[in-house]
């Protein structure tokens, strides 16, 4: 008999903009519930290995799901004449609507790349429902480097493009194995779905000026970034959390844009402390509470 | 040895001794310009192999893009293990240190197999000088 992964993956239906959707949901680990959300045209296996590390298992119940579009979660009824654009709102809503549905208790909401973008509007309005964000490779802002017009065309194939654009960002120090699987997950992406996620990358979430209101005593904030990455940059994050009072930035060395799916093992030793710093301190609040 | 010599040897023969990386090319038919310093490659693709590499311009030659840095950009480009911001030309494209022109479709539908022939030379070229 085979020895099963502790990972297990289940579906569920949830009401979003008025529109069933049907999401895929995987999960592993018992404690604090770590909500993890995938980068840009990619889904939520990006997160296995953490499901995998028994050290955060045994106090986070580490959960991802794949956004409506992305992996095996379908696109909402209709899609076929739609063309797929994420923004703010919907982003936001989605989070919230699988949070909720899962009576997440104070989630601490983990997000890569676009992820580690929108979890800085989460912390500036949901903040009383969540029990802190990290930020992986995310900023308030990030130049572009390429036209996503190339993304979506008759004429290229939209997989290898997109696989070859983010290739350069994985760091030449991962382990080649965990890289190309990353970019696998770039080849299988649906038609058009990477190009719609950057329209909120790109054009929907420009969070300059907005990041100074957040409230760390009611949303404790972490960032982390690669040095490899020069799609966010580690200038790009240390600037955000400078703008974010009370923010932590840890900058990582030899690591790229996918840190928790590109190497696993490296990016342990950065996150385990803020997790540890993150259990301290929502331990400590609890205290208080049960003391007033 | 001289810079097209060293093409022609660390990036031309590897890649051509390569099954799996002239494959993924296979439909490319094409000549690019690759400007190290201020010399310039036209690098022509047959099929996914790379048929020459010259330095003296054919009069009316059709180039589809091009991929110029100075020196230092493809020496950094070419470390063996290159330093952060130098790994990948569109991440030296971004910070100006490369400029990529002409053709852009012809790069995009086959940006893996153009990035892994440029990559090619990656660790064997020595320390370029101008």
């Amino acid at each position: 008999m085979v020895e099963f992964e502790p990972i297990v993956g289940r579906y569920a239906t949830f009401e979003i903009g008025g529109r069933p959707n049907r999401i895929y949901i995987e999960e592993a680990g018992q404690g604090i519930p770590l909500l993890c959300l995938h980068t840009a045209g990619a889904d939520a296996r990006q997160f296995r290995h953490l499901m995998n590390d028994a050290e955060i298992t045994k106090d986070f119940r580490v959960v991802a799901f794949d956004m409506p579009w992305h992996g095996k979660s379908y696109p909402p009824e209709g899609f076929e004449d739609e063309e797929y654009n994420l923004t703010t709102d919907g982003y936001t809503d989605t989070i919230m609507a699988v949070a909720r549905g899962l009576e997440l208790d104070q989630p601490v909401v983990m997000g890569c790349s676009m992820g580690g973008r929108i979890v800085l509007h989460l912390a500036r309005v949901h903040a009383d429902e969540l029990g802190a964000v990290i930020g992986l490779s995310g900023a308030d802002h990030q130049q572009p480097w390429y036209d996503t017009q190339w993304l979506n065309r008759p004429d290229i194939h939209g997989g290898q493009v997109s696989a070859a654009l983010v290739s350069g960002v994985i760091a030449p120090q991962s382990p080649k194995v965990y890289g190309w699987q990353t970019l696998w997950q770039y080849m299988q992406s649906g038609p058009g779905v990477f190009k719609g996620d950057l329209f909120f990358y790109r054009e929907d979430s420009d969070f300059r000026g907005k990041v100074a209101s957040i409230d760390t005593s009611r949303c404790p904030v972490h960032l982390l970034t690669g040095e490899y990455d020069f799609s966010c940059t580690v200038e790009d994050s240390e600037r955000t959390s400078k703008a974010i009072k009370g923010s932590t930035f840890t900058p990582m060395t030899e690591m790229g844009h996918f840190p928790m799916s590109e190497n696993p093992d490296h990016f342990r030793t950065y996150l385990l402390p803020v997790l540890r710093e993150i259990q301290r301190t929502r331990s400590s609040a609890s205290n208080q509470k049960k003391a007033s | 040895m001289s810079i097209e010599g060293a093409l022609r040897t660390f990036m031309a023969d590897a890649v051509n001794a390569s099954p799996p990386l002239v494959q993924r090319g296979t439909l490319l038919n094409t000549v690019f310009l690759m400007g190290i310093g201020d010399e310039s490659f036209y690098v022509t693709v047959r099929d996914g192999r790379i048929e020459s590499i010259e330095t003296r311009e054919k009069p009316l030659q059709a180039v589809s893009f091009s991929v110029k840095g100075g020196i230092d950009a493809w020496n950094d480009f070419w470390q063996p293990v290159p330093k952060p911001g130098s790994y990948d030309i569109l991440g030296l494209a971004k910070v100006k240190r490369m400029t990529i022109e002409g053709d852009i479709k012809v790069l995009m539908t086959h940006l893996r197999y153009i990035k892994e022939v440029l990559a090619a030379p990656r660790g064997k070229m020595g320390a370029l000088h101008g």
